[in-house]
């Protein structure tokens, strides 16, 4: 045997071994930490995502793990760094995490089926709500009145009401006479109520679970623009091939799967699949989340 | 004292020496509880004063660390509700009744005692001024919900920036002050601005009053803060027990003095009737005679000691009646004849006299001799004599009345008393026994050589006449019995006239 034969052998065996070896190391580090921020209480999260996590699962042949983060700055965070690989987000979260986390991949839309039950939509509103009793009938007779947000974090609870506001030229930190963040949506339904605020901003919704709890009690001062529903997006170390794998299977989510039904039930949200939007689709999320001040 | 009331105190008595004893001690106790709760009363005091200004300092603590925390601080400046809303519930313990934040206008951000109440304007309540001035509040807080104790104090991000103000406070209700003490026994009263408030409402009579000196700094002065005390439980109880001693032992003594009083009038009523008995037959109102039956009637059970007794001095009584009867009988009687003797006799005619004088009624006496009595003595022997003296008084005492008394006068004399008997009367009964005696066959034999009358008898008769005595009667008739001696010897003499019969 020449030393080029022996070259030519030795080359053709690091070759033949190669793939053995690539194959132990994507075993090793494919499982897949699926991320979310903790929008609610976190056993009920597990609930609800443990059947996507467990189809994402089978459908790839490689297992997903849930991780739900401290908050928003951790998921946008490890999401950067690599420690979570595919993520659940709001809109206004995913919004900022386009701009915070470099190489961010925007997978698909959760699609939700609207209030009245009639469509499945990739977005949903914010109300401004006020009770009839109150004798408000437009929103610029809430001038020195007291008024209620969710979180400054929240799309409909904060960001888009105060982008309407901005719209009809209404500055809140000055118009309204008082302005509490109330912290939940259904807060600002009970604060109404019990006559601490004059108005307040929720989701539809919200403000259609209260009509059916509370009564016709309330009147709709102003509607939002359509607020993109949440964003599954993948981290930037994710091979494309895996994020396009993993958009067709969300896609491909009948209404009545498992999936969702496990959303529908342990969130109460109106889960209906998902679906891939455009990309100016979030944009009206960027202008909402830029503040009384932004264009 | 009699039996009975000396035996009924002699049982009483030890009843009612417990009863002091029990009285005297029993106050000691209740006397030594009583000081022993002033000492604790005190320290009540001074207990409740330090729960409330515990609960003072927990107020100021727990506002003190909600002011300087970052994330309560951010969250006023925030103006976000559920934050604040997660912050003042954890604060809120049985102690603070509710924390509350609010904003640089006074605004009420959040409140843990009503999750959906907020957005009130407070800017114009005193604690809530004090913190928007940058200063500190704690005092009471009166409101229309009730009275409150309050710590106000700004809330300053980072130290430095005024954002807001957090106010901690415990509602002063009747729970809040039963909960500075746990002792049942009191209740605490405080009035501020008109409000009264007590922990409690025993339905017992206050036994004391206390001041209770509260520091409650800025905030209104109480009118009013007192501990009342009422009676303790063991103080009534034992004066409860003192009072059913005393009555159980009052109850006892009457009972024992009532079953003393019943035992002695049945067992010991014969001997005290025994003693009035003796003493009434001591006293000379009992007559000898009736004795007997009048124990018997006294004491009807013959078994009963005191019977007894009776019935031995009924026995001794009578037997000294008895005597008594014999020697009066021997003291009045002449032994021989069995007539009166001549010292009942005088007793007699004396009592007659007097009786004659009183109501004029007259009486005889008729004074015998028998005649030449020596004579038969000297001829038959005394014996003989003795028999002829028997004879002679048995024959007279058959022909003399009930009424009429016949005493042996000497030795062979007689007298005969005839109450309610003229002279004539007198005269003829002196001649029937005269008559009687001369019929009457005296000696056994004849008396030889003697001239005179013998065994026949002499009498003098004479009546009372007013102012007489005995000693005047006798001696007229003392002497018409002479005249009948002389004139012959059995014959009658009376007064007047004389009037004399032979055989």
């Amino acid at each position: 045997m020449t030393r080029k034969t022996l070259i030519v052998l030795l080359v053709l065996s690091a070759a033949a071994i190669h793939p053995l070896f690539s194959q132990q190391e994507t075993s090793r580090e494919k499982t897949i930490r699926f991320g979310t921020y903790p929008f609610g209480d976190a056993a009920r999260i597990y609930r609800a995502f443990s059947p996507l996590v467990a189809y994402l699962s089978q459908e790839t042949g490689t297992p997903f793990r849930l991780v739900v983060t401290r908050d928003y700055q951790e998921l946008a965070r490890r999401l950067a760094d690599g420690t979570i690989d595919v993520a659940w987000t709001g809109s206004a979260i995913y919004a900022a995490a386009r701009k915070d986390v470099p190489g961010l991949q925007y997978l698909a839309t959760y699609l939700e089926r609207d209030v009245t039950g009639d469509t499945v939509q990739p977005y949903y509103r914010s109300v401004i709500l006020t009770l009839k009793s109150t004798g408000i009938t437009d929103i610029h007779q809430l001038e020195g009145k007291r008024f209620g947000f969710t979180t400054p974090s929240s799309a409909a609870g904060y960001a888009y009401p105060q982008m309407l506001l901005r719209d009809r030229g209404i500055d809140y930190p000055t118009f309204f006479g008082s302005t509490f963040f109330l912290g939940r949506h259904i807060d600002v339904i009970e604060a109404l109520l019990a006559g601490s605020l004059d108005a307040g901003a929720v989701s539809d919704g919200t403000w259609y679970n209260a009509k059916k709890a509370h009564g016709d009690k309330f009147r709709v001062l102003a509607t939002t623009e359509p607020i993109p529903l949440d964003a599954v997006v993948a981290a930037a170390h994710v091979g494309g091939t895996l994020a396009a794998h993993i958009r067709d299977l969300l896609v491909a989510l009948p209404e009545n799967h498992d999936v969702n039904r496990a959303i529908r039930r342990h969130l109460g949200w109106p889960a209906a699949g998902f679906a891939v939007e455009d990309a100016d689709f979030y944009q009206s999320v960027d202008r909402a989340l830029g503040g009384p001040d932004a264009q | 004292m009699n039996l009975m009331v000396r035996v009924t105190t002699a049982a009483v008595l030890p009843f009612l020496f417990f009863l002091v004893v029990v009285a005297v001690l029993s106050n000691r106790i209740i006397r030594t509880e009583r000081t022993s709760l002033q000492r604790e009363d005190e320290i009540t005091l001074s207990r409740v004063e330090e729960r409330f200004q515990g609960i003072t300092v927990d107020l100021a603590t727990s506002g003190a660390i909600l002011a300087q925390n970052d994330d309560t601080a951010r969250a006023v400046s925030n103006r976000n509700h559920r934050t604040l809303y997660r912050w003042s519930r954890l604060f809120q313990s049985s102690s603070i009744s509710w924390v509350m934040f609010f904003d640089t206008d006074g605004v009420v951000l959040s409140r843990s005692d009503d999750e959906y109440s907020f957005s009130q304007d407070l800017s114009t309540v005193a604690p809530v001024a004090a913190a928007l001035q940058r200063e500190r509040f704690q005092g009471l807080l009166v409101t229309e919900d009730g009275v409150f104790l309050v710590d106000a104090r700004p809330v300053l991000l980072y130290g430095e920036v005024f954002v807001g103000g957090v106010m901690t406070a415990a509602n002063v209700t009747g729970e809040f002050l039963a909960s500075l003490s746990k002792d049942a026994d009191i209740s605490i009263e405080l009035v501020v601005e008109g409000r009264r408030i007590v922990s409690n409402h025993p339905s017992r009579t206050p036994r004391a009053r206390l001041p209770l000196k509260l520091s409650t700094g800025d905030g209104p002065t109480p009118q009013r803060a007192e501990i009342v005390f009422y009676p303790s439980q063991n103080v009534q109880d034992l004066v409860g027990l003192q009072r059913q001693l005393l009555v159980v032992m009052s109850l006892l003594s009457l009972v024992t003095a009532g079953l003393v009083v019943v035992i002695v009038r049945t067992y010991l009523r014969p001997y005290t009737d025994l003693v009035r008995e003796l003493l009434l037959l001591a006293r000379g109102r009992v007559p000898y005679e009736s004795v007997p039956r009048r124990f018997e009637q006294v004491f009807p059970d013959s078994n009963h000691e005191a019977a007894i007794i009776a019935s031995a001095v009924a026995d001794f009584v009578q037997t000294i009646h008895t005597n008594m009867i014999a020697l009066e009988r021997l003291s009045t009687t002449d032994p021989l004849t069995g007539l009166s003797n001549r010292r009942h006799m005088e007793d007699i005619l004396e009592a007659e006299c007097s009786r004659a004088e009183r109501y004029s009624t007259p009486f005889a006496v008729l004074l015998t001799d028998i005649d030449n009595f020596k004579t038969i003595n000297d001829t038959f022997g005394h014996q003989t004599g003795d028999t002829v003296l028997v004879r002679i008084a048995d024959r007279m005492k058959e022909l003399i009345r009930e009424t009429d008394t016949i005493a042996r006068w000497g030795g062979e004399e007689f007298l005969l008393l005839s109450p309610e008997r003229d002279l004539n009367g007198a005269v003829a009964l002196a001649e029937k026994l005269r008559q009687a005696i001369d019929d009457t066959q005296l000696l056994p034999g004849p008396v030889p050589a003697e001239p005179h009358p013998v065994g026949t008898a002499s009498f003098g008769v004479a009546v009372w006449k007013p102012g007489d005595g005995p000693e005047s009667l006798l001696r007229r008739a003392d002497a018409l019995l002479y005249t009948a001696k002389r004139s012959g010897r059995n014959r009658v003499v009376s007064e007047p006239s004389v009037m004399r019969s032979d055989k």
